[in-house]
């Protein structure tokens, strides 16, 4: 659906076609000039794991999906008609195909970097040639590395990671920050070395906290390479949600989960928080849209198919 | 919430009275990325890397009669895995016949193979890590501590060990045909991923002898394949499963 076929279907799309037309003259004069309603776009992917080119013609599952030059151009269509694009990623940039093995990692980052990512944070697979190796591959990074949650105090990274970023677009503040998952039991200890994993959680909050209250985000995206949810108790955006509030939005990764939109969960003071994921390799790229009043409100978001 | 529901309300009638008012039109929550045109900067940038790399992954090592997936209940690309390293086992430590079982963990093969010519390349995406082949002894209780795990999990798989499941419980455990002996040792052919713990196998910590092969995975399976090839075969998928686990 491109367009609404008429108000009434606009109404049921976005509140449920619930509430009567009333009352909204007050208003009038905060809502002046449509100018003044200001539009986020969030792009973003997960778990590309190095699937520079798209899937061969006769893959069994994926024929002649995703690649990174057919990703940039649409990335450059959208930036063409939408002013604020935030561009993220959930990690697991690395491993997957030769192009890791031979270059590792040089050639995602540098593509990464042209089609203007903002953001990463850093999954499992992108430990799996040493935490030097991430130092070596850097360089070819021109976005930002955010995470919160992994010590990294007594490795090459110290100093080279951020907790968290804040976005300036249009006079909005979006804050991004970054959760990983436990390397141990997943990552060979001699390539993660020192990197001392600390409960995401406590630190969610404390960073969430932080952009909203200190920093006065608008509106606050957790990057994390949690995992989406499982059958055990191991933490997931699932189970982390519930647990924290002041994150509007999860983009996630780990378990290569499709999610055909959005996700609406409840955070632990019962405001809405998304869950999203594009499942794995680039095939999807995600995106959201979400508005806000001139006062930096958020309004709604497009991408799911509920009103805040 | 109810200030939120008129600031909507007022999108609403702004939409309603401008057609062109772009809050009004619908984004894709994702994009398929398949049609697009490719960006020629990106392929520019890609290309010098991509000669080198197709100059030596496009080389063609052997030939499947169809696709082998670990969707669903497919089992075949397991069996596949499995299989070349129980080959390399048969050819090259003849003294461990009748004695190991073949163990790897399904999440470590990363991509299907498709039914036609197998290129290097589609190993290298088959098995991206450079994980090496090792021999764990270790005894009859590890076993049952794998079993259990196989069972739990469901996420390592084998070659050479049969048994069903009933309850969570193993039965009719077998090793090459023969009945396990809670008694005996055996040889477990793996990697070092997964001796080193990886997947959650703490089972092969502290075995009774532990040998590695120094050979990566990947390349026991490229070479099982230029083997096959050199004596004019194929790849047939084997889509039985040994190990049946019930829900
Ligand atoms: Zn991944």
């Amino acid at each position: 659906m491109s367009e609404f076929q008429n108000r009434r279907d606009f109404l049921k799309y976005f509140i449920g076609g619930t509430i009567a037309l009333s009352g909204f003259d007050a208003l009038a004069n905060d809502l002046a000039s449509k100018k003044r309603i200001k539009q986020l776009t969030i792009l973003y992917t997960n778990d590309q794991h190095s699937r520079i080119e798209p899937f061969p013609d006769n893959d069994p599952k994926y024929p002649g999906q995703g690649g990174f030059a057919k990703r940039a151009t649409l990335i450059k269509e959208i930036r063409k008609t939408e002013e604020n694009v935030l561009l993220l990623d959930a990690g697991d940039i690395f491993q997957g195909t030769p192009y890791f093995n031979y270059y590792h990692g040089e050639l995602e980052f540098k593509l990464m970097s042209q089609m203007g990512y903002d953001a990463a944070t850093f999954g499992n697979h992108d430990f799996d040639m040493g935490i030097e190796n991430i130092v070596t591959q850097m360089p070819h990074a021109s976005f930002s590395f955010l995470n919160c949650n992994y010590d990294f105090s007594d490795t090459a990274l110290t100093g080279k990671i951020q907790p968290y970023k804040i976005f300036n677009k249009s006079g909005l503040k979006i804050g991004v920050f970054g959760i990983g998952i436990e390397l141990e039991g997943l990552v060979p200890k001699h390539l993660y070395g020192n990197v001392k994993y600390t409960d995401p959680v406590a630190c969610a909050n404390t960073t969430a906290h932080h952009l909203k209250h200190n920093m006065n985000c608008d509106y606050v995206i957790c990057l994390s390479h949690l995992g989406y949810k499982y059958d055990s108790k191991k933490i997931s955006d699932v189970t982390l949600v519930p647990q924290t509030k002041n994150i509007d939005l999860v983009i996630g990764g780990h378990t290569h989960t499709f999610l055909n939109e959005p996700v609406i969960t409840t955070n632990s003071i019962g405001k809405q928080t998304l869950i999203t994921q594009v499942g794995w390799a680039g095939i999807w790229l995600g995106r959201i849209d979400v508005f806000f009043n001139f006062r930096g409100e958020k309004l709604f978001q497009q991408g799911t198919k509920q009103n805040i | 919430m109810i200030r939120l529901l008129r600031y909507s309300l007022f999108l609403v009638v702004l939409s309603a009275c401008n057609r062109h008012f772009h809050v009004s039109e619908v984004k894709p929550a994702h994009y398929e990325v398949k049609s697009s045109k490719n960006d020629s900067i990106a392929l520019l940038s890609a290309l010098p890397y991509k000669q080198k790399l197709d100059s030596e992954m496009k080389q063609v090592i052997a030939y499947s009669d169809s696709n082998l997936t670990k969707d669903g209940n497919d089992v075949s690309l397991g069996n596949f895995a499995c299989g070349t390293v129980d080959d390399y086992v048969r050819v090259n430590k003849n003294e461990l016949a009748g004695k190991h079982i073949v163990i790897l963990n399904r999440g470590g093969l990363r991509n299907n193979l498709p039914a036609g010519e197998i290129t290097k390349g589609h190993i290298f995406e088959l098995m991206p890590f450079d994980n090496e082949v090792v021999i764990l002894k270790i005894s009859g209780e590890k076993i049952i501590e794998m079993i259990n795990s196989m069972i739990k999990d469901k996420k390592l798989i084998s070659r050479n060990l049969s048994f069903t499941s009933k309850d969570k419980e193993a039965l009719d455990i077998k090793i090459w045909g023969s009945p396990f002996n809670i008694k005996h040792e055996y040889y477990v052919v793996t990697t070092d991923y997964l001796a080193m713990g990886g997947d959650n196998c703490s089972f092969f910590a502290q075995p009774i002898s532990y040998e590695t092969t120094k050979l990566k995975l990947r390349d026991v399976m490229i070479n099982y394949c230029l083997t096959l090839t050199k004596i004019n075969k194929h790849i047939i998928p084997e889509r039985n499963s040994d190990v049946r686990i019930s829900k």
